[in-house]
């Protein structure tokens, strides 16, 4: 944004030297730090999930992973719209991401989904690993569309 | 939530195809031994070191697989347009590649250090379901009824057979590898 204000360089300009690119990179890096940090909170917290349903369930189903998928679809729909335009929370950028791509896209995995639904297969159990395929995207779709209902909801609380 | 994970031990998750019963891939970032089924008990202090030692690589894993999917994703989203998710399925379909391969390289060789750091770490956070459901929520919003239902059903053929595939270059799928 920056740059476009700024006058046009007579000749080409060390990037160093513009101050507008330089904050914009500045802005970059800050946003990569706060999506990293965002996703290792919530992969490591998907890992503990994942630990605590082998625990308390044992191995037949992989429940933490649903779980936290549907945790994590939750979340990003409501977030997603009570930070949107039509929110009734505001959020900058920074933020939106930090929780969205960060917490949300760490907390939640479709890698780990795939390779369990595989291995499901690889046993045997092919109506297990059809269940799965079955319940985890039905729950996931509901799950965010939930989360955008509520906040929607949220939303025209404040208005009226 | 984790006291009693610890007490009980651990189980394994990934197993070589003929050897055992557990199927929760997402859980396994516990200590050697643990590929065959086996299930290892947390008794000794050390033990408990080697798990927060497992947990630590599990976090530099997702920083770093969250950070390449926000580059990635971002990425093939401004090539491609953002009127298909190609972004997060691009996403998805590389990273479930990439964990048959490398889930099926840590299982044999035994390496829960690996695991912990690519699998459930790193290829577990570059991957995202949280993003495809808002995407597709977001196309059936617009009534865009066909981009939403080729997302789901593309994702999930994709991403399987990525999977799949990654299993099979790793030397885990079909031959009783172990």
């Amino acid at each position: 944004m920056n740059r476009q204000s700024a006058p046009a360089p007579q000749k080409p300009v060390s990037p160093r030297r513009r101050g507008g690119r330089h904050a914009h990179r500045r802005e970059a890096l800050l946003l990569y730090v706060a999506v990293a940090t965002g996703s290792m909170i919530g992969g490591a917290l998907r890992a503990l999930a994942s630990l605590a349903s082998v625990a308390v369930w044992g191995q037949g189903f992989p429940v933490g992973t649903l779980l936290v998928n549907i945790v994590g679809s939750f979340l990003i729909g409501f977030y997603a719209t009570l930070t949107g335009p039509d929110g009734r929370v505001f959020a900058g950028p920074r933020q939106r991401q930090f929780f969205m791509a960060g917490f949300c896209g760490g907390l939640t995995t479709f890698s780990m989904f795939s390779l369990e639904t595989l291995v499901l297969t690889q046993r045997g159990a092919w109506p297990v690993a059809a269940l799965n395929v079955a319940i985890s995207i039905v729950s996931w779709l509901a799950a965010v569309w939930l989360g955008h209902v509520l906040a929607a909801r949220l939303n025209r609380l404040r208005g009226s | 939530m984790v006291a009693p994970a610890a007490r009980k031990g651990w189980q394994a998750g990934l197993t070589p195809p003929n050897a055992g019963h557990s199927v929760t891939a997402g859980a396994n970032i516990c200590r050697q031994g643990a590929w065959a089924g086996a299930i290892c008990e947390q008794e000794s202090k050390e033990e408990m070191g080697t798990s927060l030692y497992h947990m630590l690589l599990v976090c530099l894993g997702a920083a770093l697989g969250g950070a390449a999917r926000f580059f990635l994703s971002g990425l093939v989203g401004r090539r491609f347009g953002e009127t298909f998710p190609w972004g997060t399925m691009a996403v998805n379909v590389s990273g479930a590649l990439a964990i048959g391969i490398v889930a099926g390289t840590a299982a044999r060789h035994d390496l829960p250090g690996l695991w912990a750091f690519a699998v459930t770490g790193g290829l577990g956070s570059y991957t995202t379901v949280s993003s495809f459901s808002l995407q597709t929520l977001a196309l059936a919003r617009d009534g865009e009824w066909l981009r939403a239902g080729g997302n789901i059903l593309l994702s999930l053929v994709l991403t399987l057979a990525a999977a799949a595939v990654g299993l099979a270059l790793g030397g885990l799928w079909g031959s009783g590898a172990s």
